[in-house]
């Protein structure tokens, strides 16, 4: 019972038993509403003329004109007469004929109609043959009272009075066009209601879509939830999709932070690797002041070259990590070139010229801009020239060249070293040129190298902004 | 005596950068957190500030220095390398350096800021190649014949702004930029031809200068 109930409750918050209601309402109202409008027509308008309403059908006529008739049976003439002058005066488009028994006629309303003055059995029976076949006129014979020897009494009609008649009536005005509108406003009500039924469903769904591709502000990318509305499948499919939501949040709050931890372990990783190399460069850096063999000099160059080469490769591991992950901070904004490669130009000269090594920078007059971000811009060369310093400070020349081509900037790094194939004592430096890679391709670079063993040539390609 | 108020909770690296320091004429106040650096701010020339701290981190540490004593120049020294804390650090700071540094180029740098701030070691007394030069004045005396080589407005500027960055290159946007006031534009030549006078006023050779030096395609430089 309680599962009947249950399903019942069910049932009516799904839109399968609403549709199902609706139909069936369909189904069985059409029909009876049919019925109901025809008879309501019936009712107001007949389809009889009103002034012929007294006659009724033709049977109900001849029923009521024999019982009429056969109540005469035995009563005087005058009586008689009487009652056939105010029966004429009810039916007033009939002619009535009093034919008594000696067979003549006694009386004709109204006084003018023609018609025989005496009657034989003859004649009696060729009119009883052929005025009821008559089109035009409808006609009752009916015999005095119980015996036929007191004569009979006719009453003719024109069929029209007795007739239905749709033609000219107000009915037949009417009916021709009220049914079909009838018909037609229940038609509409009940497309009216599907269209309102799956119009509201649509709404609904709309509604959905929209929420769907809408975001939060609170999570960019997430959707905002929505207010469930009914209970049915739609409400559950609402419902399902905050649920989805949430699951949604939750997964981007937990990753967000996951991602935190994660920077902020590689940040503190680095940290806590570069304290203890100041601590060693600065006990070398002490302990260069004290008195030393040669030999404890070179030792204490090479702890202070490891030491700068670790610390650069912890730099690299750290931002490998995040721009391998899609981590590391983009912020691309249109750069003259010319101005930012002399500024780095600028920065690594020092360190260029104490290696002994001839840094230019053949730039041209007019720069060309790129969309790009500098910080990513300088690190890029920095590790290139960190590499040329490592491993090609032999060849003794650097040159960085800034030139345009149908529409394109090129920046080129040359050196003049043994080459990328060479054996170099400071192997590893892979993570560098790695990471030129990766930050070139994320920012819609062409990387280009050419090496050999009289040098290399690393060419970045970009398209200029105008 | 230069004062250096430096803030490090790591004990070794600590010691070594405070005897550096000292053993190159600098009184360094050392503390081992931010607590009480607004106190001693005043007393200090410079700032040298960790970020990993106990207690409050370094750049909250750092803006507060700076609300207190805007003109105190602030070096942040840190192991923290990304761009990120860089750019965090030079909201407020006026230098970033990462660990491990030099301790030459320690003493380099607080020397470029000091004198930026108008705290040289030698009160502004330069000597550079045949000229003795006093920035606080300023003058320059041509050793050779004992007479001021008088310089233009655009000209002193240029030279100043060399001098304030030694051994710096200095790319000829920023120069540009420094001393009009104004972005420079491509193709420029208005600095060279100021720079062309000011060589020929204060070189020896002005066909192959001594003490502003070129260097090609990227800038100029004052070397001390």
């Amino acid at each position: 019972m309680n599962r009947l109930l249950n399903w019942l409750s069910d049932a009516r918050r799904s839109l399968v038993s609403r549709y199902v209601i609706l139909m069936s309402v369909a189904v069985i109202l059409i029909p009876l509403a049919i019925i109901v409008v025809v008879t309501a027509l019936f009712l107001i308008y007949p389809p009889y003329e009103k002034e012929y309403a007294v006659y009724g059908g033709a049977i109900e006529l001849e029923n009521k004109w024999h019982s009429e008739v056969k109540s005469l049976g035995g009563k005087p003439d005058e009586v008689i007469q009487q009652r056939l002058e105010k029966l004429y005066k009810r039916y007033n488009k009939a002619t009535i004929y009093w034919v008594n028994s000696a067979g003549d006629t006694q009386l004709q309303l109204p006084s003018d109609a023609k018609i025989q003055q005496h009657w034989t059995a003859a004649d009696a029976m060729q009119f009883m043959k052929e005025r009821p076949g008559s089109d035009e006129l409808f006609t009752i014979v009916a015999f005095i009272g119980d015996q036929p020897s007191e004569g009979f009494i006719i009453l003719e009609v024109p069929r029209t009075v007795i007739t239905p008649t749709f033609k000219n009536t107000t009915f037949a005005k009417y009916w021709s066009f009220a049914f079909p509108a009838l018909l037609l406003i229940i038609l509409l009500l009940f497309i009216g209601a599907s269209w309102l039924f799956f119009y509201r469903i649509s709404r609904r769904l709309l509604r959905m879509q929209k929420a769907m591709t809408s975001s939060a502000a609170a999570f960019p990318g997430i959707p905002g939830r929505i207010t469930v509305g009914k209970q049915d499948e739609i409400g559950r499919l609402e419902f399902a999709f905050n649920t989805m939501i949430g699951q949604l949040e939750h997964g981007r709050l937990r990753e967000t932070e996951e991602e935190h931890l994660r920077r902020q372990l590689i940040a503190n990783l680095s940290h806590d690797l570069r304290t203890p190399l100041t601590a060693i460069r600065g006990h070398a850096f002490q302990l260069n002041e004290e008195q030393l063999s040669s030999r404890g000099r070179e030792s204490l160059q090479v702890i202070d070259r490891k030491v700068d080469y670790l610390s650069r490769l912890i730099d690299n591991l750290l931002s490998y990590t995040l721009l391998s992950a899609g981590r590391y901070p983009y912020r691309p904004e249109v750069i003259d070139m010319n101005r930012l490669l002399r500024q780095l130009c600028a920065n690594w000269y020092a360190a260029f010229e104490q290696q002994g090594i001839e840094l230019e920078l053949d730039a041209p007059d007019h720069s060309f801009r790129w969309e790009i971000d500098p910080q990513w811009m300088e690190r890029i060369a920095d590790n290139l020239f960190q590499n040329i310093l490592r491993h090609a400070s032999a060849g003794g020349y650097a040159l960085v060249r800034l030139y345009e081509w149908e529409g394109s900037g090129y920046i080129s790094f040359v050196d003049h070293g043994p080459g990328m194939d060479s054996e170099s004592d400071e192997a590893g430096s892979g993570i560098g040129l790695n990471i030129v890679k990766l930050m070139a391709k994320e920012m819609g670079l062409q990387l280009t190298i050419d090496s050999s063993t009289a040098g290399t040539r690393i060419t970045l390609q970009g398209l200029n902004q105008i | 005596m230069r004062r250096i108020l430096y803030i490090e909770d790591d004990l070794d690296i600590g010691l070594i950068v405070q005897s550096h320091l000292t053993g190159r004429g600098f009184a360094v106040d050392w503390l081992r957190s931010g607590d009480g650096a607004t106190e001693r701010v005043a007393d200090a020339d410079l700032v040298i500030l960790d970020v990993m701290l106990p207690g409050l981190d370094g750049f909250t540490v750092g803006q507060r220095l700076k609300r207190i004593a805007p003109d105190k120049p602030i070096l942040m020294l840190s192991a923290r390398s990304t761009i990120d804390d860089k750019l965090e650090g030079l909201q407020f700071a006026d230098d970033y350096m990462t660990k491990p540094f030099h301790p030459d180029e320690l003493a380099a740098r607080i020397e470029v800021l000091l004198r930026r701030n108008g705290k040289a070691d030698n009160q502004g007394q330069i000597k550079l190649g045949h000229l003795d030069i006093d920035l606080s004045k300023p003058m320059f005396i041509d050793q050779r014949s004992g007479e001021e080589i008088i310089l233009t407005g655009k000209q002193l500027q240029i030279f100043l702004y060399l001098l304030r960055h030694p051994n710096q290159i200095l790319t000829k946007e920023q120069i540009y930029e420094a001393v009009w006031g104004e972005p420079s534009w491509d193709g420029d030549k208005t600095l060279n031809v100021h720079i062309r006078y000011l060589r020929e006023k204060i070189e020896i050779n002005p066909s192959s200068p001594a003490i502003v030096e070129t260097i090609r395609g990227i800038g100029f430089r004052v070397k001390q």
